[in-house]
């Protein structure tokens, strides 16, 4: 791990404000269709930025396009402010990637193929920072047992067990100082436990200055540490900007609760206060989302038509229930 | 990276394996020489005739068998593997991002195969003249045109022969490397680069399209044997090399080619 | 945000490959045609001086290659290397086979298979065939050569263009029209280009060309061009040679100790495929029209026996016989062995053959 807390603080220092990765109209077409198409994100140095959608909504191959493994049709990459294809592939020195599940070599055993990958990775750490020196076994070791493999180094990758597998290959992104973590659905194949663990992780890697860059296709797994989310669906950005904008721009529920919620339903579109997909009833509890602002206008107008209200309140809706309200809009909830 | 690339070949159980079928080949072929006799030897370019009057024939008679078929499918194996292999592993992705030039990978690549050759070609040489020596008489040896010669002459020989046998076999590192950039699929490139080489080998037999044959990548293979001439027959040695240099540079700039224009979605 | 197409990389690397494949297609199919279609200026001779240079050929210092090709098959090379003489006869035949000479008698030849050679090496006084697929070397020293070079039938590089340039100019000079053609170029160099044309009208052979060095004057190339036909169905000449001394080396041979030493042609049973060794042979005729008769030995008639049988069979006033048909010349085998030959047509062959 050297010194990444050093280098990474001093940079998020400068470039405060600025962005590590930016993309601009990203378009490509693989078999004939858009798989991706005018994406531009903008993920503020510092955050952690969820990347959400559903399987196939384009996530996987626009963090191609970003790490230059796959050419864009249209549209351009900036990462760490980098943006000629030669300072970007410098600049991926930098970036530690978990891309589409882990890729190892089965026959060598977990230290192995880390060392494969500091040997490989070394010449472009030392064009970017001269004084680097080349990993020491005990360098190596340490980011064993930064993930829990540290036992398990001595047996073949091909022996591992899918968590096993994923956390060596979050070990292999952090082999390096690193400013940048690009992880692409990380918790997959991890056990509830092993999830937890992740996301202790990430977010400890981010209070030491390291922004990261997540994916997921199930929101509840990252939402609470991430800091800005980016929603796909079908290809296109249908939402970017910090968690907080994400929830209030969905409008809160008006809840009641009442013995008589059939009442209350026809008063409320009497009075043309809610839309009448948005009312939704159970027993003795209805939900609506209104159209106005003035609660204490829709509460006169239900006492006054006879509802006897045992509660009344508001409720957010839970980040997962706008993701699906989201990307089931586009009809691909899953 | 090339150091790492050559400990990550040899350290895997099939590239061991595969040379040491390769290595064992002589021993087998002596031994069975050494039983039931060479035969008659007068069809084709088998040296096994002049096994039993000396030991470095062994090292002919061994390249002469192996380098048909044995040969190729262990190159094949290798040089297709290059490129196909780390994308199936998903290992691919992760040295580009590591980064690794692209360009940088592929010549490592291409190395890492050229010595791979080198090493087994040089090692059943080593191989055959040990099993020779310990089964077949060593003293002067015998040129196909008639003269003897010393043994320690005759050794050098054969280590040159094993110099020209990997050189020969370069144009199939070369196809490999090129088929390994264009299929995520290590078995189907292997496959495709041995078609290729058998196909080669059918085309040579075929006199409708001799007008194509000195661009067969075969076609010079057995050349090697040509050093044991007196004079040594030089002609189609540097053909062979010319032969082999352009299949080379024309397979390294296709996977050029293709390796840098390619999306990797493995 | 700079601007910039991430769309950098460019299939304009394909071209690379696409252009040496392209171009080694093309040198390598379109080289030998340049080759062919080169031509020379030499300053004009007149036939009777290219006669006389062709007969008076001295041995010159060379290394070389002769390609032998006719456009029918041959059943000698195959006899040469295998018990079925049938597996040599499918379209036509090329043998090819270095030669090396020293200017003062000594000649090799040197027939090149995958992993084995046979050679000929002749000093003044000694002569030897080696094999070294079987490890034979034959004492042929009773055989001699010429000063032209060594003319053996079957053996490999028996025949050179200058022997056979020389035969054939001292038998059918008279009975040609000769003439000087333009100048070619034979196996790289500028050669002049000897013409005979039958004066007869009843040949199957149209004429023969024969090539001579324009700076050596030695005989390097002999063509025959059937009646009517622009390309030659027989040609023995140089594809490669060099004119200069030859280090001793080459020529020098002793049988190596392990080899199997035969002592001259009676017992060289496996090599000996002449039809006409212990055989008697007469002329009838003069010039191209000439039939040759053969009453071949019992030992020929059986070694040609496979190749015999799968000839097509005619009858004749001497019973059914089976005919060998080339473009150039024909031959008739009879019943009782004997072969009847000449560059004339079948009906000729059989009109001789009804008057033995």
């Amino acid at each position: 791990m050297q010194s990444d807390q050093e280098i990474t603080q001093n940079q998020r220092i400068e470039e405060a404000g600025s962005l590590a990765i930016a993309t601009k109209g990203l378009t490509k077409a693989l078999g004939g269709a858009n798989v991706v198409e005018n994406v531009s994100l903008e993920v503020p140095t510092g955050s952690i930025y969820g990347f959400l959608g559903p399987n196939g909504s384009g996530k996987t191959t626009t963090i191609r396009m970003i790490l230059g493994l796959v050419a864009p049709d249209a549209g351009e990459v900036e990462i760490l402010g980098a943006s000629e294809p030669r300072d970007r592939q410098l600049k991926l020195s930098r970036v530690g990637a978990v891309v589409e599940g882990p890729g190892f070599y089965p026959y060598l055993n977990g230290f192995n193929n880390l060392k494969r990958f500091a040997q490989v990775a070394y010449p472009a750490q030392r064009r970017s920072n001269p004084r680097i020196r080349m990993l020491t076994d005990a360098d190596i070791s340490s980011s064993l047992e930064l993930v829990g493999l540290l036992d398990a180094r001595n047996k073949n990758y091909r022996a591992y067990s899918l968590g096993m597998k994923q956390r060596l290959a979050i070990a292999a992104a952090m082999l390096w100082p690193r400013e940048l973590l690009v992880l692409d659905e990380p918790t997959n194949g991890l056990d509830p436990q092993g999830i937890v663990e992740v996301r202790d992780l990430l977010t400890s890697l981010n209070q030491n200055g390291l922004t990261i860059f997540v994916s997921s296709h199930i929101l509840s797994e990252v939402e609470i540490i991430c800091s800005d989310v980016g929603i796909m669906g079908e290809g296109r950005l249908l939402f970017q900007g910090s968690t907080k904008a994400f929830r209030s721009s969905l409008g809160d529920e008006f809840v009641v609760e009442t013995a008589n919620p059939g009442l209350a339903e026809s008063i409320l579109l009497q009075f043309g206060f809610a839309e009448p997909d948005s009312i939704e009833i159970q027993s003795g509890r209805l939900s609506a989302v209104l159209i106005t602002d003035e609660i204490e206008r829709v509460v006169t107008a239900l006492v006054n038509g006879g509802v006897g209200i045992r509660a009344v309140g508001k409720s957010s809706p839970s980040l997962e229930e706008a993701f699906v309200a989201l990307t089931g809009r586009s009809g691909h909830a899953r | 990276m090339l150091a790492s690339e050559l400990s990550l070949l040899f350290r895997r159980r099939r590239t061991k394996v595969l040379l040491i079928l390769l290595f064992l080949a002589p021993w087998l072929m002596g031994y069975i020489i050494y039983q039931f006799g060479g035969g008659r030897g007068d069809q084709g370019p088998n040296f096994l005739n002049l096994v039993t009057h000396n030991a470095v024939f062994l090292v002919l008679a061994s390249m002469s068998s192996l380098l048909p078929l044995l040969f190729p499918l262990a190159v094949s194996l290798i040089a297709s593997d290059s490129i196909a292999g780390e994308a199936s592993l998903g290992t691919l992705r992760y040295l580009l991002i590591a980064p690794v030039s692209r360009l940088k990978l592929l010549v490592c690549k291409l190395v890492t195969s050229v010595i791979f050759v080198l090493v087994a070609s040089v090692g059943v040489t080593i191989s055959s003249l040990t099993a020779g020596v310990i089964l077949f008489p060593t003293g002067k040896v015998l040129l196909l045109s008639g003269q003897m010669e010393s043994f320690a002459h005759g050794v050098l020989l054969a280590l040159l022969v094993s110099v020209l046998v990997a050189a020969s076999l370069i144009s199939v590192v070369g196809i490999g490397l090129a088929i390994s950039t264009f299929t995520d699929i290590p078995v189907g490139a292997t496959l495709g680069t041995l078609g290729i080489v058998i196909l080669s080998e059918i085309l040579s037999n075929i006199t409708q399209v001799r007008g194509i044959w000195p661009l067969l990548p075969t076609n010079y293979w057995f050349s090697f044997a040509d050093i044991f001439r007196n004079p040594i027959r030089f002609g189609p040695i540097w053909k062979d090399f010319i032969n082999q240099g352009i299949w080379i540079v024309f397979a390294f700039t296709l996977a050029m080619a293709r390796f840098l224009n390619k999306d990797i979605t493995s | 945000m700079k601007r910039f197409k991430t769309k950098a990389r460019s299939k304009v690397l394909y071209a690379a490959p696409l252009a040496i494949a392209s171009s080694a297609l093309a040198v390598s199919l379109i080289a030998p045609q340049i080759a062919r279609a080169s031509t020379s200026n030499l300053a004009p001779v007149s036939p009777t001086q290219l006669v006389s240079w062709i007969k008076s050929t001295s041995p010159i210092p060379l290394s070389g290659t002769v390609t032998g090709t006719t456009s029918f098959p041959v059943p000698s090379a195959s006899l040469l290397n295998s018990s079925n003489p049938e597996s040599g006869l499918s379209g036509s035949s090329t043998e090819s086979y270095n030669v090396w000479a020293n200017g003062s008698g000594s000649f090799r030849s040197q027939q090149v298979s995958a992993g084995a050679e046979k050679d000929l090496y002749v000093t003044p006084g000694s002569a030897w065939l080696w094999n070294s697929a079987n490890l034979t070397a034959t004492n042929e020293q009773r055989q001699g050569s010429d000063s032209n070079g060594y003319s053996s039938g079957s053996k490999p590089g028996g025949a050179t263009p200058g022997a056979t340039a020389s035969e054939i100019v001292s038998k059918l000079s008279a009975y040609s029209a000769l003439s000087v053609s333009g100048s070619t170029m034979v196996a790289g160099r500028p050669a002049f280009t000897l013409t005979l044309v039958p004066t007869a009208s009843d040949s199957l052979i149209g004429s023969i060309q024969i090539a001579v060095d324009g700076q050596t004057h030695m005989p390097v190339q002999v063509q025959v061009f059937p009646k009517g036909s622009n390309s030659p169905a027989a040609s023995l000449g140089f594809v490669t040679l060099t004119f200069a001394p030859q280090p001793s080396s080459i020529f020098s041979f002793t049988p190596p100790s392990g080899a199997k030493v035969i002592n001259g042609v009676q017992s060289s049973a496996s090599n000996g495929n002449q039809p006409g060794s212990g055989s008697g042979t007469k002329v009838v005729g003069k010039g191209f029209d000439s039939v040759a008769i053969v009453t071949a030995a019992p030992k020929a008639t059986s070694v040609l026996g496979g190749f015999v049988k799968s000839l097509p069979t005619i009858s004749t006033p001497a019973g059914s016989a089976h005919l060998y048909s080339t473009p150039i010349f024909e031959a008739l085998i009879l019943p009782n062995g004997t072969i009847v030959a000449g560059a004339v047509d079948t009906s000729r062959l059989i009109q001789v053959a009804s008057g033995l």
